[in-house]
């Protein structure tokens, strides 16, 4: 019954268990002494549904989401002068500064045949920054 | 258990989903939480409880209950100004129902109807998309910096700087959550009645919000809505429920449930 109306996503009712639990549960006029009935297998799941924020694992969760950005989301604005670069030979030592790391991820994805020295077997779509820094010095 | 219950044999209980003005009491044709009882009414003075039989044992429910008793709600809340019942109320029998809701609580009951008259519940809730992230590293030098030194380093390595990172990032996103919940909130307050603001469910939520609109203004608050998510539709993903039955309007935050 979900339906897309312009960007909303719209239904006549919570569409999710969480959502359906996160409306229902906890809300209501309570008679005293006769709210009797229990959940059987729902519980846990509200629980787990409810990440606490501030967390070793939410920061290293967050660090990942931001090192896993490619170039779409930061700095997009940038890609016809990247890709002017790369026709050139190369972009090396002339990105500097906040977006750089997002053009690194993508020449990541097109530098099989370029700028290969080697070095870097182990991880193939990405490159150290301490190599980038060395290139920087050529 | 009273002998003269009009709630079937000495082996049931009565459920009760809600209540509503007598006068515009629905007739609800379904099977009841529990599955053992159709829905009917029991009525006294101006008020009408919408109930079902359910088995007198009966203390534990599935998920398809809850449904149930939602689905029930929701199509009283079609015609009629409803209050809803927590999840779970069972009375001893009819009577009970009667003597103990419909008329112990009968000024507080016509309060809330005479309070909510004509008016529903709308639930937005929304949620951050993944490019959230890049709004973060390209708004905060630190973030991009930090980012910059952990970036593609051996994970060990980076442990500490990494925490760091993500610390920043949960930070700002809490300062954007909140930028966000205003600017949202702004928007939609001036056409509600009322707003239930909830916790946070999820680390990428942004909020989960309920509104109380009148009918007549839901046209409007519905176009409200869209433009706000029109607006915000490279980074927030919204879902937008109803028109609900005022779960959030009808008071009590205690209970079984935490």
């Amino acid at each position: 019954m979900t339906t897309e109306g312009g960007f909303l996503q719209r239904s006549p009712h919570p569409s999710s268990l969480y959502d359906v639990l996160d409306l229902i549960l906890d809300k209501g006029l309570v008679i005293d002494l006769y709210v009797r009935v229990s959940l059987v297998g729902i519980e846990l799941l509200t629980i787990d549904a409810r990440i606490v924020v501030a967390s070793v694992d939410t920061y290293l969760r967050f660090a990942e989401a931001v090192n896993r950005l490619d170039i779409a989301e930061t700095g997009a604005k940038d890609l016809p002068e990247f890709i002017e670069d790369l026709g050139q030979g190369g972009g090396r030592g002339k990105t500097k500064g906040a977006l750089e790391g997002a053009k690194d991820s993508i020449k990541d994805v097109f530098s099989g045949d370029e700028d290969d020295d080697g070095k870097e077997k182990a991880s193939p779509r990405r490159r150290s920054r301490s190599s980038s820094s060395k290139d920087d010095d050529e | 258990m009273s002998g003269e219950s009009t709630s079937g044999t000495p082996s049931t209980a009565t459920y009760v989903y809600g209540v509503v003005r007598a006068g515009d009491a629905p007739t609800i044709d379904a099977a009841g939480v529990g599955g053992h009882g159709r829905v009917r009414n029991v009525s006294d003075g101006g008020l009408t409880a919408i109930v079902s039989d359910v088995e007198e044992g009966f203390v534990e429910a599935g998920r398809e209950d809850l449904e149930r008793h939602m689905a029930i709600l929701e199509q009283a809340a079609l015609s009629a100004t409803v209050v809803p019942l927590r999840f779970g109320t069972v009375m001893p029998d009819d009577d009970a129902v009667t003597a103990e809701l419909l008329r112990a609580r009968a000024g507080e009951l016509d309060e809330l109807l005479a309070a909510l008259d004509g008016r529903v519940e709308l639930s937005l809730t929304g949620t951050y998309e993944e490019r959230i992230f890049g709004e973060v590293v390209d708004e905060q030098p630190e973030v991009a910096a930090l980012r910059q030194r952990v970036r593609g380093r051996d994970e060990n390595a980076t442990y500490y700087d990494r925490i760091r990172l993500g610390e920043l990032v949960a930070n700002a996103m809490a300062a954007k959550r909140q930028h966000d919940t205003e600017q949202v909130l702004a928007k939609l307050r001036p056409l509600a009645d009322d707003v239930h603001v909830g916790d946070v469910a999820h680390e990428r939520s942004v909020l989960s919000a309920s509104f109380l609109v009148h009918r007549d203004r839901l046209p409007e608050f519905d176009q409200a809505a869209e433009e706000v998510a029109a607006e915000n539709r490279t980074r927030i993903r919204f879902r937008y429920a109803g028109p609900l039955p005022p779960y959030d309007f009808v008071g009590g935050k205690a209970g079984p449930w935490g």
